[in-house]
């Protein structure tokens, strides 16, 4: 069984984001305990894995700078996810060679397991935006519907139809494959 | 099978999504500890100083200079100005320098080798082509209206949704966040292609939503075609065209093509289409989404000839393609 803690759901964070506008460390990390799997979930389903964890970092750095933007504490959650989308396009534009989408070293994992991991997320990256976020923070980052829905701002009834037309096109997709693999 | 272990993770465990969970799971967050010492600290909103500045100063009797340094701290209108150009670039017909601030009714012009960025700080960057021709139509607070008369242009907007429009001889591209590029030929005909985020195309009551990794044709005097998420086949792209035209030779034939190329993710473009066919035409398309995305409960063939708005957004959610309300309230401010 999955062992992640999965919360109600609630926006209890904007006691959080006022604080941490005020430069309360504690509060912007507890933002970040919140919010990292979401950025690392948005952000795993652009770039390279390789490259995610410090553009994770760079993400809550550069929101952490621009608190003061945020106007209503519970828009924080889609104020974020746009900031890590527009670090996501950034690092494509970025006149630079990139490495591989898939180009990565997970320690402790083995590298058949990692591969076949790797398989399915490139999988999942074929597929249309809406229905990738959802899945990936889904099915990677071990979020539940409802916590997507209140980390991400979306309405539970998007969440819900994305996860099941995103799994339907994943399905496919990866039984198409199996046959080959 | 029901969703409800996909959804909350309750209910009777998903072998398939279960199986997935445990592959994926090592590309999982790892949760680094975030290291706040690089970052220098929040900076303060405006409104924290409209509020604060003042009582601070007044606590320190320095009326006079809250007087004066007041009005700074107020909102100022972000404006657009030249961030770089090249050789063959021109405002107004001079030939535009980085910084210069822009105003409603200048006109930018590249050459066939030039370009030109420009920018404004909370709204957004452009990127001017080659061979193009921008007109600044309307700047201020709440609204950023630029007319592209021929020509490339790449929108990258943070800007609120319905806070920034792009006229063009056809139709008006309205930003829903937020990157784009618009290609504009001479004679008007274009093409809208979106990269991130979602593009309202209008002309005339007629509407097309263009979300990201799809692509929307336009043309004068026919507005906005009919949405397609890339890799459609190109038999599907020529179906959608014929039948862009409104013309009846060959519609039926049109129709046929589209309906048999149509893939699974072809409902945006089969939701567009029930949208502006009539009778027995809307009802073939009806048909064929349905296999794709059944009709939600209460979304009728009747009701669909109607055009009935609750049903047609209804639909429009099953798909997979969100709220229709929030797209339609990001248009409507930019009118």
């Amino acid at each position: 069984m999955d062992s992640t803690p999965v919360d109600s759901g609630a926006s209890t964070h904007d006691a959080d984001v006022r604080a941490a506008q005020r430069g309360d460390g504690p509060a912007f990390e507890a933002l970040y305990a919140r919010f990292g799997r979401m950025v690392h979930g948005l952000l795993l389903a652009r770039v390279p894995v390789a490259d995610v964890d410090d553009l994770v970092q760079e993400v809550f750095l550069q929101a952490y700078q621009r608190l003061g933007d945020v106007r209503e504490p519970r828009a924080f959650g889609g104020w974020l996810a746009a900031i890590a989308r527009r670090r996501a396009v950034d690092y494509h534009r970025a006149a630079r060679p990139v490495a591989s989408l898939t180009d990565v070293d997970v320690a402790g994992t083995d590298g058949r397991r990692l591969d076949e991991a790797l398989a399915v997320l490139t999988a999942i990256r074929r597929l249309p935006e809406a229905y990738r976020d959802t899945l990936v923070l889904r099915l990677v980052e071990g979020m539940t519907g409802p916590e997507i829905a209140d980390r991400t701002g979306l309405t539970h009834g998007s969440v819900r139809v994305n996860l099941h037309r995103g799994m339907h096109l994943l399905r496919d997709m990866l039984g198409g494959n199996r046959g080959g693999s | 099978m029901n969703d409800d272990y996909l959804w909350d993770k309750s209910g009777e465990p998903d072998p398939e999504v279960r199986r997935l969970e445990a592959v994926l799971q090592p590309l999982r967050h790892a949760g680094r500890p975030l290291d706040l010492r690089r970052a220098p600290g929040p900076v303060r909103s405006q409104r924290w100083n409209r509020t604060w500045m003042p009582v601070a100063l007044a606590a320190a009797a320095l009326v006079v200079a809250a007087i004066v340094l007041w009005p700074r701290s107020a909102p100022t209108p972000s404006r657009w100005a030249v961030g770089s150009s090249s050789p063959g670039a021109s405002v107004n017909g001079t030939p535009a320098s980085t910084g210069a601030g822009l105003a409603m009714g200048d006109v930018l012009e590249t050459g066939p080798a030039a370009r030109l960025r420009l920018r404004a700080d909370g709204v957004g960057a452009l990127e001017l082509g080659p061979a193009s021709r921008l007109r600044v139509v309307r700047v201020d607070r709440g609204a950023h209206w630029f007319a592209l008369d021929r020509g490339v242009l790449d929108a990258d907007i943070s800007a609120p949704p319905g806070a920034f429009a792009v006229e063009t001889p056809a139709v008006r591209a309205v930003d829903l966040g937020c990157r784009y590029t618009l290609d504009v030929d001479p004679d008007g005909t274009g093409t809208l292609h979106v990269t991130l985020g979602w593009v309202a195309l209008e002309r005339a009551g007629r509407e097309s939503l263009v979300p990201a990794g799809a692509v929307c044709a336009f043309r004068p005097h026919g507005g906005p075609g009919t949405p397609y998420f890339e890799g459609a086949s190109q038999a599907f792209i020529d179906a959608l065209a014929r039948l862009d035209t409104g013309q009846a030779d060959g519609r039926a034939e049109a129709l046929a093509v589209a309906l048999t190329e149509a893939r699974d993710l072809d409902g945006l473009a089969l939701w567009h289409l029930l949208t502006r066919l009539d009778g027995a035409e809307a009802d073939r398309v009806f048909d064929r989404l349905g296999q794709f995305v059944p009709a939600p409960a209460g979304v009728t063939k009747d009701a669909v000839r109607r055009r009935d708005a609750s049903a047609l957004a209804a639909w429009w959610t099953a798909i997979g393609l969100g709220d229709l309300a929030e797209l339609r309230a990001g248009i409507l401010r930019a009118r």
